[in-house]
């Protein structure tokens, strides 16, 4: 075949197997970053349409339009574009660029509510269909119980996909490219046959289904790229041609489903084998293969999803997580790492920075030197890059794996995940405490138990009380996210990102904790310090007395670093013993997206000192300007904790001065590259690094249009700074600068 | 098991008023700095006045190895690098934390301004890797008025290092009025210049007063107090006379011009 010539044959020529094709083509690169080539006229033109675009959201309030009439569906808009004649990719989620469609199969309440959020009135038409229709968010609030809702209410459970997509779902887009739509709806079909032959049960009917709707939206997305001129039948036989297949796949996605987080996968190794042979057959030189790279990156930074105020509250800065994992290694020992890994990063300048795409190093011990340097000068030129543990993950997961969201990992079309948000570990404790009573509402929540009773709290007496109400919570978060994911499959199903995954695929459910520095620490402070709890009016300990110094989460002390580090395993094996719907694997994340500072708001006072409604260290994080001894101490500390319990990230957001990583921009990178491989050298998982000084931000939060494009890693992502609210800003800027010179 | 010599070693005590385990610009690479107590100079711009007097902290040689193992993973092209106050005031302490990192492979530097000399000081001078000497003023007369202490062990120490094979870095902070001319850093070249061989950079740092506070808590009068910082530009030309941080021997030839 045409498409596949110099490619060399193996299983992913009998099978759908793209890691097979990968292994077998790719060509890796050692070399510097010499190579690379600038904006082209083209691309220059088309990222000053975007850039005029964006300032005209911006202007506008944070949206720049809604399209209220339609549903948005793989085929529900007009092929548009932003500036044709420049555009070498193509294709726009809704009619016109930046205009956000409405996608009410989450939650009719959640559509109604955002559009008006932002005056606009979500029309009478989609109001009348959806009176017909059963949303994911009516399916999970018939089903909930009323504990479920008190979990939720007092927000002990906060952030549940209960009204919007899940998300966290990584369609493998690549297939469309090296494929072609028929090949895979032929594969799907045989698929469907095959499930003919089981019995017919109520897991398999749902199956049949499932496969039946995949199929049908394959030819959606067949119908798509027609609209946009171009015909996905067949396998792409250049790199135009197969970045654009991969794009409109990506894009029907982003048209079916607005889940929290849409990410792209892996893709930049795998476009580079066809960037590889038009520049050997000297149809691209080094400027267009960059071109094309550079528009991609420009198309997906046109994704927009509808969101309400209370959802940008939790993940702030309108993220979409379009994260692409870059480098990582090989099985055979090879590096992943290609030229095109670096044109990837390379569009951070030649397009200049920006949070997305949320671009994922995989870090290995053995990635080359130069790539590891180029890495570490993009990261303190741009703070827009994250890096997480391939040496780690690889064991698990293989080489071809990828990263949803933040740091959630998944073997790319193997593994789908029920996305679960988190619990609230500090108040647990005080629940604990407080025998089941919310301490800020005084409502009964959990099982009752009378409010702890003694002057000082006894570490084990207060370790037995947690554990207990632990146990308790786990059971009712699994059931909880239960009910959530048989609705949104029901209701919501995803069917172009599933019909890009195997049909038997592998499910993960991905739970996650709130506030484990805060906890660690105020069970060292119980233990090590004379804790007195203060009690209110009604008898709830709302208040705590500390007397005395305790260890502190973020300082290497195995004294507080082990009780965070046996937390987690005691939550992931509570969560384990409920099980979790279609035999779903339980994962456990510590992130918190922006969340630490409405999960911090929702909190009384703890006993590690922390006052009511202050908010929690994001992550993994140690709690803010409590690490005495230095940034490579704090890294220690969140080094132990064991990446076994904890499989669905453990993340951690690190900000250096500029002047305390060395005092040229050469040392400052070699610096930076050892630090990185010091950490991860510890079966460490993920880094998010920024290398700024606190001044800057104060001077952005004071005056945004000094710096209209600063970009600063938060928690797992990538966030222009100027879209966080003044009360995020705040804590981002109170957090720890590691700035020892 | 560990030698009786082993445990005698990891035993010895000192007292420390700091530690930070990211350092990147004491020495080369990725390092932990430990903060000695104790000093025999008074400079006029002392920015660690908390050491003079201050008890500090008390450990083990032992235990603060072990703490700075922690971060062996890190240090690849680091290591580890003693400061203070003075670590040679404590040397024979510092000088048993050397021998223990040492065993592990570690590269150790010390910060020093060289004024303490004797048998314990040569040990510590023997054990480490890179000495960063702060040569704080180029004459005599100046060094007494402004440090109390001489400008003569600082040359011995510098033949020392010399001898021994070690490399050095040098650095002087150049506070204005008192040794911010082209004329006072070309003296600082000529005391230096004799041991170029060993001398990996120069390092001229411009005066700051960060350290108010500390006086302020410590209620002692800062000396500088009315004294300007210096101009980061005006040090970073200063700097370039002695040729991108390594000591040129084109700087030389044109003194002799």
């Amino acid at each position: 075949m045409e498409a596949y010539r110099n490619f060399t044959r193996g299983k992913w020529s009998c099978g759908i197997d793209v890691a097979d094709f990968i292994r077998l083509n790719y060509t890796p690169y050692e070399g510097d970053e010499r190579f690379l080539a600038g904006p082209t006229e083209r691309t220059k033109k088309l990222r000053d349409v975007l850039g005029g675009l964006q300032k005209l959201e911006k202007d506008n309030g944070g949206v720049l339009g809604i399209d209220t009439e339609t549903v948005s569906s793989l085929l529900s808009y007009p092929a548009a574009y932003m500036d044709k004649e420049n555009e070498v990719i193509v294709g726009l989620q809704t009619g016109a660029p930046l205009v956000r469609g409405v996608n009410p199969f989450g939650g009719i309440r959640m559509a109604r509510s955002a559009c008006e959020a932002y005056g606009y009135k979500l029309s009478d038409k989609i109001e009348n269909v959806f009176r017909y229709r059963t949303t994911h968010n009516d399916g999970v609030f018939r089903a909930y119980t009323d504990e479920m809702r008190k979990v939720r209410h007092v927000g002990i459970l906060t952030g549940l996909p209960d009204a919007y997509g899940r998300g966290r779902i990584i369609g493998d887009y690549r297939r469309v490219a090296l494929y072609g739509i028929d090949r895979l709806i032929e594969e799907k079909k045989k698929d469907k046959a095959e499930l003919g032959r089981r019995t017919m049960d109520a897991e398999n009917i749902k199956l049949c289904e499932e496969v039946h709707e995949q199929i049908e939206f394959l030819g959606y997305l067949k119908q798509l790229a027609a609209m946009y001129g171009y015909d996905i039948s067949l396998p792409a036989t250049n790199l135009l041609e197969a970045t654009q297949w991969l794009y409109f796949a990506y894009l029907a996605a982003n048209k079916e489903q607005n889940g929290a987080a849409m990410s792209l996968g892996r893709t930049s190794t795998f476009l580079d084998i066809y960037a590889e042979r038009d520049l050997k057959e000297g149809t691209l030189t080094e400027s267009g293969v960059q071109e094309i790279i550079d528009s991609f990156v420009i198309h997906l930074r046109t994704m927009r999803h509808l969101r309400t105020p209370e959802y940008n509250e939790l993940f702030a800065g309108d993220p979409m997580w379009i994260t692409e994992s870059v480098g990582g290694m090989c099985e055979d020992g090879r590096p992943f790492v290609t030229k095109n890994s670096f044109r990837f990063l390379h569009t951070l300048y030649n397009l200049g920075s920006s949070p997305e795409p949320n671009l994922t190093i995989l870090w290995s011990e053995k990635l080359p030197r130069a790539f590891k340097k180029y890495a570490a000068r993009v990261s303190a030129e741009t703070d827009s890059i994250q890096y997480e543990n391939d040496d780690l993950m690889r064991k698990i997961s293989g080489d071809d794996y990828a990263i949803a969201c933040c740091v959630s990992s998944m073997k790319i079309g193997k593994q789908m995940q029920f996305f679960g948000a988190r619990c609230n570990l500090p108040k647990t404790l005080l629940m604990a405490l407080n025998g089941g009573k919310d301490e800020r509402y005084f409502m009964q929540v959990g099982p009752e138990m009378p409010v702890y009773d003694g002057d000082v709290l006894d570490y084990d007496e207060v370790v037995r009380r947690f554990d207990f109400y632990l146990a308790w919570l786990a059971r009712t978060y699994v059931n909880t996210m239960n009910v959530i994911h048989f609705m949104h499959d029901k209701y919501a199903y995803e069917k172009i990102q599933m019909a890009l995954h195997d049909t038997d695929v592998e499910r993960l459910m991905a739970f996650g904790v709130a506030g484990l520095s805060v906890l660690a620490d105020s069970l060292s402070a119980i233990k090590y310090a004379k804790v007195r709890p203060i009690k209110n009016a009604e008898g709830i300990i709302t208040d705590f007395d500390v007397e005395g110094d305790f260890p502190k989460f973020g300082n290497d002390d195995d004294r507080v670093d082990s009780i965070a580090k046996e937390t987690l395993h005691k939550v992931i094996t509570e969560l384990k013993a409920t099980p979790a719907y279609r035999g779903a694997k339980h994962t456990l994340s510590a992130l918190t997206i922006t969340s630490n500072v409405v999960y911090g708001k929702k909190t009384g006072a703890t006993p590690d000192g922390r006052k009511a409604g202050e908010p929690f260290a994001p992550g993994a994080n140690p709690m803010h300007n409590r690490e005495t001894n230095g940034a490579l101490a704090s890294l220690n500390s969140v080094a132990k904790l064991d990446y076994d319990d904890c499989r669905d990230g453990i993340s951690n957001t690190f900000s250096i001065i500029p002047a305390a990583l060395g005092k040229t921009t050469d040392e400052r990178t070699e610096n930076l590259v050892d630090i990185l491989d010091g950490y991860f050298g510890q079966s460490a998982h993920h880094l998010n690094v920024n290398v700024l000084d606190r001044q800057k931000l104060i001077d952005a939060m004071n005056d945004p249009e000094l710096y209209p494009n600063l970009t600063i890693r938060v928690s797992g992502y990538a966030v222009n700074f100027n879209k966080l609210t003044k009360e995020q800003q705040r804590e981002v800027i109170s957090r720890t600068f590691h700035s020892f010179v | 098991m560990k030698s009786s010599r082993e445990l005698s070693i990891r035993s010895c005590k000192g007292r420390i008023s700091g530690f930070q385990s990211l350092g990147t610009v004491d020495g080369p690479g990725v390092r932990s700095v430990v903060f000695g107590v104790g000093c025999p100079l008074r400079c006029v711009y002392c920015h660690n006045p908390e050491t003079w007097s201050e008890p500090g902290e008390e450990t083990t040689a032992g235990e603060l190895a072990d703490r700075i193992l922690r971060f062996r993973p890190y240090t690849v092209r680091g290591g580890v690098t003693f400061g203070g106050g003075e670590p040679l005031a404590q040397a024979k302490f510092f000088s048993a934390l050397a021998r223990l990192l040492k065993a592990e492979g570690m590269h150790i530097a010390i910060d020093t301004s060289a004024n303490v000399v004797g048998a314990d000081a040569d040990e510590l001078i023997s054990l480490v890797d890179l000495a960063i000497v702060d040569v704080k003023f180029a004459s005599e007369a100046e060094y007494k008025k402004y440090t109390g202490g001489s400008l003569e062990p600082v040359k011995d120490f510098l033949g020392k290092l010399a001898r021994l094979g070690k490399r050095a870095w040098v650095r002087q902070v150049i506070v204005p009025g008192l040794n911010d001319t082209e004329s006072d850093v070309m003296r600082l070249c000529d005391v230096i210049g004799p041991y170029k061989d060993i001398i990996d950079r120069v390092e001229l740092l411009p005066f700051r007063k960060l350290c108010l506070e500390k006086y302020e808590r410590l209620g002692i009068p800062f000396p500088l107090a009315s004294v300007p910082e210096a101009d980061g530009k005006a040090v970073e030309k200063l700097n370039g006379l002695v040729a991108f941080g390594r000591i040129s021997s084109d700087f030389a030839e044109k003194r002799r011009e």
